[in-house]
């Protein structure tokens, strides 16, 4: 390969030798996903917009101001659920003092690109299929990985990270990969999924606890993974413990520790999860807390469904 | 590409879509698989640039585009992927690995072995506009419409690729000879 022609010639070449044809899985998988999937609408915004005089300015700035600030509050009113405490009574309408008003805090799409974010509160929608709302720090990364995943994690790489997925696969053996998922899969309440979830062997699971977050019930456990690879045959990513619809894992490194909630939300079976390994510093677990803290729920239904024991 | 499938398929028609995915999946995965050098990682970016696609169809302004502007959003699920949280790795799979696609008259296996390290080495954005000049022969002035970069910085790109590549496969070659000295 000395000369420059010889060097492409070369490297063409070996472009040319890798696979050609998408998996039919892939294309299957995609073709699934559209089905439920909704296409952005196209709002297409004038280059120009009408000239307003300024008292006209002021009042539809004063206009939209209420709107967003409506807005805001129907859609995250009634406080934070604080996921993190303990399991609490589902929130009666009973009467409270109005509480003083507080800055509206800017709301952002979670976007659907890795990226870095600033400070703020992100809503985790489309096509993400439960809106969920939360609000992390600064120099946290995440976004909507799809209909069935959306994530933040510390930038650090130290494994703390909270995700919001939706899947039915639970494998049967996290330290034996090989041997797929739990046959039959768990069926579709949030019972059936705790109790697949706290079978799982070579993971120390906790006994599922009954739960409510933001009005809605559902059961929370911990996991923790062992703390070596030793003895067993995970997944390259970890010990796999479930997997997306689109082919995505959820893998435990050794010595992570894994709280979940799982959640009926007007009949999606929402779970979160937050992650922490050995390496999370004591910042990135207050972090995780005060995520968790500010987590909301927004299903199109309003009301919880009521398939959920208490 | 049909003119009248995209725009039946930006108005939602999904079999208009279904029949835009037969025709270009094949395409885009081997250009992610060569981007990335991973079949698993190639695979995911490949579905999620074609979801990405149907979300976005109906903002597409020119439809006769489609094949570039899918193109683009795969290159950015690409650098997506490659970023992507090691823990939501996808690993089900059962993929040929890639030296079963047949041995190259044209390429030694030792010429093979530095392109690979050389390659990997490489950042992605330079990955991906060596992929699209060499294997599917696009001028840079296509490139740069596609990836949506200045022609300018596609060509520093492809340079920066070029050099880059043909320095790893020197010094290996040089740390092979050394190596063999010191056998």
């Amino acid at each position: 390969m000395n000369d420059e022609r010889s060097f492409e010639r070369t490297a063409r070449a070996w472009l040319e030798s890798g696979v050609n044809q998408a998996p039919d899985r892939a294309v299957q998988a995609v073709l699934l996903a559209i089905e439920t999937t909704p296409q952005e609408r196209d709002l297409r915004i004038p280059w120009r917009f009408p000239t307003m005089n300024t008292p006209f300015r002021v009042a539809a700035a004063a206009v939209i101001g209420v709107m967003l600030l409506g807005g805001a509050a129907y859609l995250f009113g009634g406080g934070g659920p604080n996921i993190g405490g303990p399991a609490s009574p589902t929130p009666s309408p009973s009467p409270s003092p109005s509480p003083a008003p507080s800055p509206t805090p800017a709301l952002r799409q979670l976007p659907q690109e890795q990226t870095v974010l600033e400070a703020g509160t992100y809503v985790a929608g489309d096509p993400f299929g439960v809106p969920v709302s939360l609000t992390v720090p600064g120099g946290w990364i995440g976004r909507v990985g799809g209909p069935y995943l959306a994530w933040v994690a510390a930038q650090t790489g130290n494994q703390a990270e909270i995700s919001l997925s939706l899947f039915d696969k639970v494998f049967a053996d996290p330290c034996h990969y090989t041997q797929g998922f739990v046959d039959p899969l768990p069926g579709p309440t949030v019972e059936a999924l705790a109790t697949a979830l706290a079978d799982m062997p070579a993971l120390d699971v906790t006994t599922p606890t009954d739960v409510t977050v933001d009005g809605y019930r559902g059961k929370q456990l911990t996991m923790t993974a062992p703390a070596s690879r030793d003895g067993c045959a995970p997944a390259r990513e970890g010990f796999a413990v479930w997997q997306l619809p689109l082919g995505a894992i959820n893998a435990m490194s050794p010595g992570q520790r894994q709280r979940v909630w799982i959640l009926d939300v007007a009949g999606q079976r929402l779970v979160i999860a937050a992650a922490e390994s050995p390496d999370s510093t004591g910042q990135e677990r207050a972090e995780i807390e005060a995520i968790l803290d500010s987590i909301q729920i927004e299903p199109s239904a309003s009301q919880p469904s009521p398939s959920v024991s208490p | 590409m049909e003119r009248e499938s995209v725009e039946r398929a930006q108005r939602g028609d999904r079999d208009a879509f279904a029949s835009l995915v037969h025709q270009v999946s094949d395409a885009l995965f081997a250009v992610a698989h060569r981007i990335l050098r991973d079949a698993d990682l190639a695979e995911d970016a490949l579905q999620v640039a074609l979801i990405t696609a149907w979300r976005q169809l109906p903002h597409l302004r020119e439809p006769d585009r489609f094949e570039a502007w899918v193109h683009r959003i795969l290159v950015h699920a690409c650098y997506a992927e490659a970023r992507r949280s090691r823990r939501w790795a996808t690993n089900v799979r059962a993929l040929p690995a890639d030296g079963l696609a047949g041995p190259d008259a044209h390429v030694s296996v030792a010429d093979r072995d530095e392109l690979e390290r050389g390659f990997r080495r490489l950042p992605l954005d330079q990955r991906a506009v060596f992929v699209y000049h060499h294997y599917l022969g696009m001028p840079l002035v296509e490139i740069a419409e596609t990836l949506g970069i200045p022609a300018g910085t596609a060509r520093s790109r492809l340079h920066y690729a070029t050099r880059a590549l043909r320095a790893a496969i020197t010094a290996d070659a040089e740390l092979a000879c050394e190596e063999g000295r010191l056998a």
